[in-house]
């Protein structure tokens, strides 16, 4: 089936709402690690794959403002490249391509798939790289807030630098996070012409180990209200299958700033956010070091859906 | 025939006064049609499925908008708690007032909560920035019955299930509640007359 309105709504509420935490709340750090070979039965042999003891990694180049900021830094570094070692010793840096690297910005990892002649720089590497860590992970999700919220399955990505010494299992989903689900949806009548307003109710679960990261996201979310952001079509969603960016549809790499401003006509408006803390702390099955946060957001857009 | 001409300054001040000689004999009708309006409007949510389950409690069971138990225990509310009087109550203070006589022309306006004030006195009892009337229309999530499964004895409705190793909250069906009935009262309003 072709990609519809929904699909295309929560690809750009996805995209806005990352780019709005990096970029209004810093919400990312800046880190050096190490990558730590490990294997992934989803993935054939022709991948080796070196994971990062931290998931998400900012794919948003566009985050960068040449001015120093609350952080100390100019904004948080998209990894493009790994450094290490060969098995013969020799210093290599390997940028994004080259040698079939990949960089898994959703699962916090990298993969080659080996150079023209199917060669490997090796199988087990000292690796490392410098990457930026989103404070908040965002998952688009289908489940309910009661899965999301009690049974307690997730892993939490390191805040304090202990020391790390293997990477994070893949595709697990890993706090602080986000989860976004799209629940309602209703056409109204607007103008002659078949001109409707789709109203969209788009709720977000926080789910973070830490009072003041949880603060933070209610307080930049309840800003929100009559904001807009731009559509991004379902097919211009920037990570590939692999999690890596997608090179043909953003070849010099993703920058939100530039899709906002290629984009200023298509817009979505948020007409209502309401945002809540779960107050009930008294039911023993909910994890006591985490903190639970509610966003409801309304979304409208004005278009013609039988046009 | 004669022709009278009653000079533009009395008919002047005729329409000047005329509307406190209008006032005592239009009010008392409006007022009653008010009257009638908001009965119908407060039947109206009394008599809405959503209230009678809300009122009956976790005794609502099976429910006809949640898959299993009672709206009430499903929206996780404290067992000594009545939801819907406060909404009655806020509905209940709907009125018409008179505010002033110009010249002609009396003024009378229509006072009723609003769908924003109703959903900020509504708090659900795990979440006090959402509202629980809001979420009624818009979608409401289980957890509030999981919040209250672990020990039926303390729980706070006394209506939740019990779950030790895979819980079942069931699904709400979003239903028009509240945003019906005072759209209804608005539109009866509105052709109020004489």
């Amino acid at each position: 089936m072709k990609p519809q309105f929904q699909h295309t709504l929560v690809t750009s509420f996805y995209l806005w709402f990352d780019n709005y935490l990096q970029k209004y709340g810093e919400a990312y750090g800046n880190k050096t690690g190490i990558f730590y070979n490990m294997s992934d039965d989803r993935l054939d042999d022709a991948h080796n794959v070196y994971s990062s003891p931290y998931k998400q990694f900012v794919f948003d180049s566009g985050l960068n403002s040449g001015v120093v900021n609350y952080q100390g830094t100019e904004g948080p570094l998209v990894i493009d490249r790994i450094s290490g070692q060969t098995d013969g010793g020799a210093p290599i840096e390997i940028p994004r391509g080259t040698s079939g690297l990949k960089i898994d910005y959703e699962n916090g990892r990298v993969f080659f798939t080996g150079d023209a002649n199917s060669k490997f720089p090796g199988n087990n590497l000292p690796l490392s790289g410098r990457f930026a860590v989103k404070d908040f992970n965002l998952y688009v999700t289908n489940e309910t807030e009661e899965d999301l919220v009690i049974e307690n399955k997730f892993k939490t990505n390191d805040r304090f630098g202990n020391l790390e010494t293997s990477g994070i299992a893949p595709y697990d989903q890993v706090l602080p996070a986000v989860f976004i689900t799209s629940e309602s949806a209703q056409n109204q009548p607007f103008a002659f012409g078949g001109l409707d307003i789709t109203k969209t109710h788009v709720k977000a679960v926080v789910l973070t180990s830490d009072l003041y990261c949880l603060d933070c996201v209610l307080s930049l979310s309840a800003d929100t209200k009559n904001r807009s952001f731009t559509q991004v079509n379902f097919g211009d969603f920037p990570i590939t299958e692999f999690g890596d960016i997608k090179a043909t549809t953003y070849p010099t790499g993703y920058s939100y700033k530039q899709i906002e401003s290629d984009n200023t006509s298509e817009l979505f408006h948020i007409e209502e956010v309401t945002v809540s803390k779960l107050s009930d702390r008294a039911n023993k099955n909910i994890n006591p070091n985490v903190f639970v946060g509610f966003i409801d957001f309304e979304l409208h857009k004005y278009r013609r859906p039988r046009g | 025939m004669s022709r009278v001409t009653v000079p533009r300054g009395a008919v002047e001040l005729a329409i000047r006064q005329s509307g406190k000689f209008v006032k005592p004999k239009v009010e008392p009708s409006l007022v009653k049609e008010f009257k009638i309006m908001k009965e119908k409007m407060l039947s109206e949510f009394d008599n809405h499925p959503i209230t009678i389950e809300l009122e009956q409690k976790t005794s609502a069971d099976p429910s006809a908008f949640v898959s299993s138990g009672s709206l009430f225990g499903f929206i996780g509310f404290e067992k000594e708690s009545n939801p819907t009087e406060i909404v009655r109550e806020m509905l209940e203070k709907s009125e018409l007032k008179f505010i002033r006589i110009n010249g002609g022309i009396v003024d009378f306006k229509a006072f009723y909560p609003s769908k924003e004030e109703l959903f900020a006195a509504t708090p659900l009892p795990w979440a006090s920035g959402r509202s629980w009337l809001k979420g009624i229309e818009s979608g409401i999530s289980g957890l509030g019955r999981y919040l209250k499964t672990e020990n039926l004895d303390s729980s706070r409705s006394g209506g939740g299930i019990q779950s030790k190793s895979k819980f079942q909250s069931g699904r709400f069906t979003n239903t028009k509640y509240i945003s019906e009935i005072l759209n209804n009262f608005i539109e009866k309003i509105n052709k109020l007359s004489l």
